[in-house]
């Protein structure tokens, strides 16, 4: 922050209209929430989103995209708020539940799910005897529902992850004799010109489209899935996936040729190194396994805007 | 292709986590709700496409509100409860009681077949007072036709009318069978005069007659000229229970009821027509009459829990029964039209029955680009096609043809 004080002081002014409709609009008054936590509770958003040089309509377009009143309600949670706490959980209790049920898709795994959250939620982490509620860490961004579905999400993930690392050793050990069996031999190496010319015609697709490869062809997710997720529809995807498999075919065989290969050559290696990729593949899951889903999820809650 | 497939996995997998940090929860739950700007969409995108795990949340975090949800009937016998067969069972069940409110009383005071004209005309007009409270609604719909022409053509008509035949038909209490237009037909033989029926049937119930109306004229055809000259008679006096009508009533009824008649009553008739069609599937059901009328009566009956779970009650409110649907409760307003039953509630969920809760269908509404995500807090319909949804951040959703098209402020 090079503007330095001036550069604050400017921005309150400006923007204090903004704030202070966005405050009569959060309903903030009647949960608890003053003013004055209010103003550093956006304030703090506009940071954590925007890099310090953003210009002041930025800064006034991202405060209007936010969910103020769900912000302050959740915020006023965190401080402690009896009233916001009454209407959260007249509003989200229920929910938290089905959002349970809807992830876990076990009744006593759910529930438990539900309530590690609610624990979170409501803060019984204690750092240096204070309370922090993991509701703190809402921005407004998305709807509160919808935070609250992706952090159970996450939290779900997490023990998956986990669970799945231990369970897998029993797993193995019952039907390790399968698998051994099918492939002893080492990996078989991948033409390098072939994967190149694959990962070439990847990175220069979108980012969407690089996403809906991943989720159907590694995630195994079904088209109606993906079609959810991007909020289109279901045959939207499916035209999408059929016309990218053939673009990247062609794209492929196009940078196999330039390599100098023929276009026989080219189809053969596709062909054949193919064949060889199901080892490889394998291979690669297997080292993924070890991979950590996030570093820790409880240590990034009372992160930032805490005390807001 | 499947080579192919199996060469594309495997180079994505080579690249998995290479997205850098994972986004904060906050951004990819604008992402599942749609709410992020272009360029930080496509830079959590980014990130999604190297990430099984963010991949894996996300599609979590997306609710699950698939196209139809199914639902098991609450009640297993409730397969007549269809929209048509509601429709059909509550007019014939009402028309019946009409019919029964009219016959009963002539019955017990005539029970010979030898009643003279002039009394069997006041005593219906009598009876025709009952007929008021019962069906006022056809009423209306009646004198809301907009013919009154052909109406009179139809008067004229059931000028036609022998007397004698009218009694004796009224005392046997079958006056149901035949309608005016099949009178019309037979006793005109003029083509524009039975047509003058068709058109002028009441707004509100054309559309759910129009079908059976071919089938009902050529019932009326095999009708002798006596039967079609009671129902005549019968219609009329049915008709007449609104209070203008009712001071003129006496003349009519005495002196010649059918010269009077000017182009109001030929409408009021042409509506009740339709009522007396209706009779003949009672007729034809006779036997299921009462348990129509039950029916009725247990015209379902609606609610929202206070957990945001839909209920249903065919007991008039004694007992009620939960609507499962799949992977989703949360429903905060309801609006029932008839058998039209529309239900919001979280995350823009939107459900719409056509058949009294038997099935159920999932509406997105949508302008634009823009799908409706936010809570639905309010439900409006004043009928089957114009409706208003209220979303719990102050945006208004109306719709005029059922949901197929949406406006938003």
């Amino acid at each position: 922050m090079s503007h330095g004080v001036q550069s604050v002081s400017e921005m309150a002014l400006g923007l204090e209209s903004t704030v202070l409709d966005l405050y009569s609009k959060s309903k903030g008054e009647q949960v608890g929430l003053t003013k004055e936590q209010f103003v550093v509770i956006l304030r703090n958003i506009s940071e954590k989103y925007l890099p310090p040089t953003a210009a002041q309509q930025e800064i006034s377009d991202l405060y209007f995209s936010l969910r103020v009143e769900e912000l302050a309600l959740a915020r006023a949670c965190a401080a402690g708020s009896e009233r916001a706490w009454e209407i959260f959980m007249l509003r989200y209790r229920e929910k938290l539940y089905d959002i349970g049920s809807y992830i876990a898709k076990e009744s006593s795994a759910a529930r438990e799910l539900a309530d590690s959250l609610y624990a979170d939620l409501y803060g019984t982490l204690t750092r240096e005897g204070q309370r922090v509620s993991k509701l703190a860490s809402y921005t407004g961004r998305g709807s509160l529902e919808g935070w609250l579905r992706t952090v159970m999400a996450q939290e779900y993930v997490n023990r998956y992850r986990r669970g799945r690392k231990y369970v897998s050793l029993d797993e193995e050990s019952e039907e390790g004799a399968q698998f051994a069996a099918a492939d002893p031999e080492p990996v078989v190496m991948v033409d390098k010109r072939l994967e190149t010319a694959t990962d070439e015609a990847l990175a220069a697709l979108p980012a969407e489209d690089r996403f809906v490869l991943a989720s159907y062809y590694l995630d195994g997710r079904t088209l109606a899935e993906i079609a959810r997720t991007l909020g289109v529809h279901e045959s939207t995807i499916s035209r999408k996936v059929e016309k990218l498999a053939k673009s990247l075919r062609k794209q492929i065989l196009a940078a196999l040729g330039r390599t100098g290969m023929r276009r026989r050559q080219a189809q053969e290696a596709m062909e054949v190194d193919v064949r060889d990729l199901r080892v490889n593949i394998r291979s690669r899951l297997t080292q993924e396994r070890d991979g950590r889903a996030f570093p820790d999820k409880k240590a990034e809650a009372p992160a930032g805007e805490g005390s807001g | 292709m499947e080579q192919l497939s199996k060469l594309i996995r495997q180079r994505l997998q080579a690249t998995t986590n290479q997205g850098g940090s994972h986004p904060d929860p906050n951004l990819l739950a604008a992402f599942a709700d749609r709410a992020l700007a272009k360029a930080e969409r496509i830079h959590v995108l980014e990130h999604l496409a190297h990430c099984a795990d963010c991949r894996e949340i996300v599609s979590l975090a997306t609710p699950n509100f698939d196209a139809t949800a199914a639902v098991t009937s609450a009640l297993p016998n409730s397969g007549w409860l269809r929209g048509p067969v509601l429709r059909w069972g509550a007019l014939a069940a009402s028309v019946a009681v009409v019919t029964v409110a009219v016959t009963l009383p002539r019955m017990s005071r005539h029970p010979s077949l030898v009643a003279t004209t002039p009394s069997a005309q006041t005593d219906a007009k009598g009876n025709a007072l009952e007929a008021r409270r019962v069906e006022p609604s056809d009423k209306l719909a009646a004198s809301a036709s907009p013919w009154p022409d052909k109406g009179r053509e139809v008067g004229s008509a059931a000028k036609q009318l022998k007397r004698p035949e009218f009694s004796n038909r009224m005392t046997d209490g079958r006056f149901a069978a035949p309608s005016t237009s099949g009178k019309a037909a037979q006793g005109n033989s003029t083509p524009p005069t039975s047509q003058a029926a068709a058109p002028a049937l009441p707004p509100l119930l054309a559309k759910s007659v129009g079908e059976d109306h071919a089938v009902l004229t050529r019932k009326k055809e095999q009708r002798s000229d006596t039967e079609v000259a009671a129902a005549n008679e019968v219609v009329a006096v049915e008709a007449e229970p609104a209070p203008a009508e009712l001071a003129i009533a006496p003349g009519k009824a005495k002196d010649a009821p059918l010269k009077t008649q000017d182009s109001q009553a030929g409408l009021v008739r042409n509506g009740t027509r339709t009522l007396t069609g209706r009779t003949t599937m009672a007729d034809a059901t006779s036997a299921k009459n009462d348990e129509l009328r039950n029916q009725v009566k247990l015209m379902p009956r609606w609610t929202l829990s206070s957990d945001g779970t839909l209920q249903r009650s065919f007991d008039a409110g004694k007992t009620w029964a939960t609507i499962p649907f799949a992977g989703n409760s949360g429903f905060r307003a309801l609006a029932a039209v008839g058998t039209d039953i529309w239900v919001g509630g979280s995350g823009g969920s939107l459900y719409r029955s056509t058949d009294a809760g038997e099935h159920w269908l999932k509406v997105t509404p949508a302008v634009g680009e823009e799908v409706l995500t936010a809570d639905i807090i309010g439900v409006e319909f004043t009928d089957a096609s114009h409706g208003k949804l209220t979303t719990a951040d102050e945006r208004i959703w109306i719709t005029t043809d059922a949901g197929q098209t949406w406006q938003t402020n």
